[in-house]
């Protein structure tokens, strides 16, 4: 399940925190929310992913859509703080090119976790 | 010549069989992945990688296989013992691609990635069967 919390901070910055899991299930509920932002003319938009627990290829491409509608809209998306099951899908994918991704980058994937031991 | 980090009395094998639908994904990635974390084979970040095989797997059966609607079953099998297999079999009309897809139409793509093996093949009289292979961690 997912739950949003949506944040305005001023100056045109909303935050929309997710706490929970992005899938085939609560995509389009992320998706819904950033169309619902947009008539509020925002200058940038924090999608804080510090409580997201889960994502998948349906989730990613919910962000993705988000990223693009930022494009559109003339406002910056920036992908806050993932933790490192949703860094792994970034890395896996390469959507981490396409993201302004911003937080602590170390992605302790298996490798890291091997190399550890 | 196996492994024995699960504890004595643990089964082996676990057979979850859900109606086939979306809100049935999230509980089976759950389940499934403290029944594997529990085997004690996998690391935490290699279960992780298994959800998400699932997950993808599931997904891939829910928008392909039974897009159409109408009744249908998701069945997950895993039995952990020297490695970990896991098993999602769905009864519907195949993976044939469409443009309606939610996902980024790379599933199975990323099951290949996120496992040590995959093999997909057609059920009989429909369906498709998923068979990925995680090996212990470390």
């Amino acid at each position: 399940m997912l739950q949003l919390n949506v944040t305005d901070e001023g100056s045109g910055s909303f935050r929309v925190g997710l706490v929970g899991e992005l899938d085939y299930v609560t995509a389009p509920l992320l998706e819904e929310q950033i169309a619902a932002l947009e008539p509020r003319r925002p200058r940038t938009v924090v999608v804080d992913l510090g409580s997201l627990t889960f994502l998948d290829s349906s989730g990613l491409r919910a962000l993705l859509a988000a990223q693009r509608a930022a494009g559109k809209g003339g406002y910056d998306l920036v992908v806050q703080d993932p933790l490192p099951q949703a860094r792994r899908v970034f890395s896996l994918t390469g959507a981490k090119k396409f993201l302004n991704i911003q937080g602590d980058e170390t992605d302790p994937g298996p490798a890291a976790e091997r190399a550890a031991t | 010549m196996g492994r024995t980090a699960r504890s004595s009395g643990a089964e082996p094998r676990r057979v979850w069989r859900r109606p086939a639908r979306a809100e049935q994904v999230s509980d089976l990635r759950r389940q499934v992945g403290e029944f594997v974390t529990a085997s004690g084979l996998l690391s935490p970040s290699r279960v992780d990688d298994l959800k998400l095989a699932l997950s993808e797997a599931l997904t891939n059966a829910l928008v392909h296989g039974y897009r159409g609607g109408g009744e249908g079953e998701l069945v997950v099998s895993v039995s952990a013992e020297d490695r970990v297999e896991m098993t999602i079999e769905d009864a519907g009309v195949g993976m044939t691609p469409h443009p309606d897809s939610p996902g980024l139409r790379m599933g199975l793509a990323l099951i290949a990635m996120l496992g040590d093996s995959l093999d997909v093949r057609p059920l009989h009289p429909s369906g498709t069967e998923i068979r990925v292979v995680f090996d212990p961690s470390g």
